[in-house]
């Protein structure tokens, strides 16, 4: 399950994370956070099942892209986007807007 | 004539720093927050205008991408900047350096337009890599060290990484295109 939030709904944010509880509710939920042109951590070892939810802090929009494997599209300022690892593996994701911006998950 | 139009490219980034630097009206001869303001709002629509140029000249997909990049990013820090002067009540004043900067970004656009097909990426790119590294310079120097209210020094230096980074992407793009 992948979707994107609105930071500056509240509301509907918290709508949104209840109607995702079945999915949270699987796993554990892990935070990433995009600022200074950086994921934030680089490196998250997660289990399957666990939801990560990319938050985008930074002036700029962004991705989260892995081949064709992972694709978010325009994760806007103040907006989220999340992921659920569905087999294990190693993922390297890049933002395709900026090159260098690179983050691994671990997944067990 | 390629060396002449680069340097005229290059010179107009730099004067960029040097205009920051000798245009100094505050703190210790620094800009104001207003005129900060205007500098900052200045410098991105700059950018944004000439990624619209590119954006309709070239044909090369590495340069489409970043001119894209530019017209998104300045467009949304731009946005923010607004935004924030709105919310603290600072009016952007013009001043000497965004005058120094609008006839730096009119040269090199007179530049732009004039360059032929076969000129036009490593002109564009090579102005991006010269502004971008003028722009690096005038936060570190000038625009930091002179802004006074403290969200507004804040959004400057929360800005700086993407300034870098979209200098490591023209350079990038610039070495793809055989260097300067």
């Amino acid at each position: 399950m992948h979707r994107h939030l609105d930071l500056g709904l509240p509301l509907l944010l918290g709508v949104a994370l209840a109607l995702s509880g079945d999915v949270i509710a699987a796993g554990k939920a892990r935070e990433i956070v995009i600022e200074g042109i950086k994921f934030v951590p680089d490196r998250v070892e997660i289990a399957v099942g666990d939801t990560i939810k990319w938050t985008n802090r930074d002036l700029v929009p962004h991705t989260v892209t892995q081949g064709s494997d992972i694709e978010s599209g325009t994760i806007d300022v103040n907006k989220q986007w999340e992921y659920v690892a569905r087999k294990k593996g190693e993922i390297d994701y890049i933002c395709r807007f900026h090159p260098g911006m690179v983050g691994k998950l671990v997944v067990k | 004539m390629k060396f002449a139009s680069t340097t005229i490219l290059t010179v107009s980034a730099v004067m960029f720093g040097v205009a920051c630097a000798q245009t100094g009206m505050s703190k210790a001869g620094g800009p104001n927050d207003p005129q900060i303001a205007h500098i900052v709002v200045t410098a991105n629509q700059i950018d944004i205008d000439a990624g619209k140029v590119a954006k309709s000249r070239s044909r090369n997909k590495e340069v489409q991408a970043f001119a894209d990049r530019m017209i998104e990013d300045h467009m949304a820090v731009n946005k923010q900047a607004s935004d924030l002067a709105k919310k603290l009540g600072v009016k952007p004043e013009d001043n000497a350096t965004s005058q120094s900067l609008a006839d730096g970004a009119r040269k090199n656009m007179d530049n732009l337009r004039k360059a032929a097909d076969g000129e036009f990426d490593k002109a564009y790119i090579n102005h991006e890599v010269a502004y971008h590294q003028a722009v690096l310079d005038a936060i570190d120097k000038t625009l930091v060290p002179s802004a006074q209210n403290a969200e507004l020094k804040g959004l400057i230096q929360k800005v700086r990484p993407a300034i870098a980074a979209h200098l490591d992407h023209a350079k990038m793009v610039q070495s793809k295109l055989g260097g300067m």
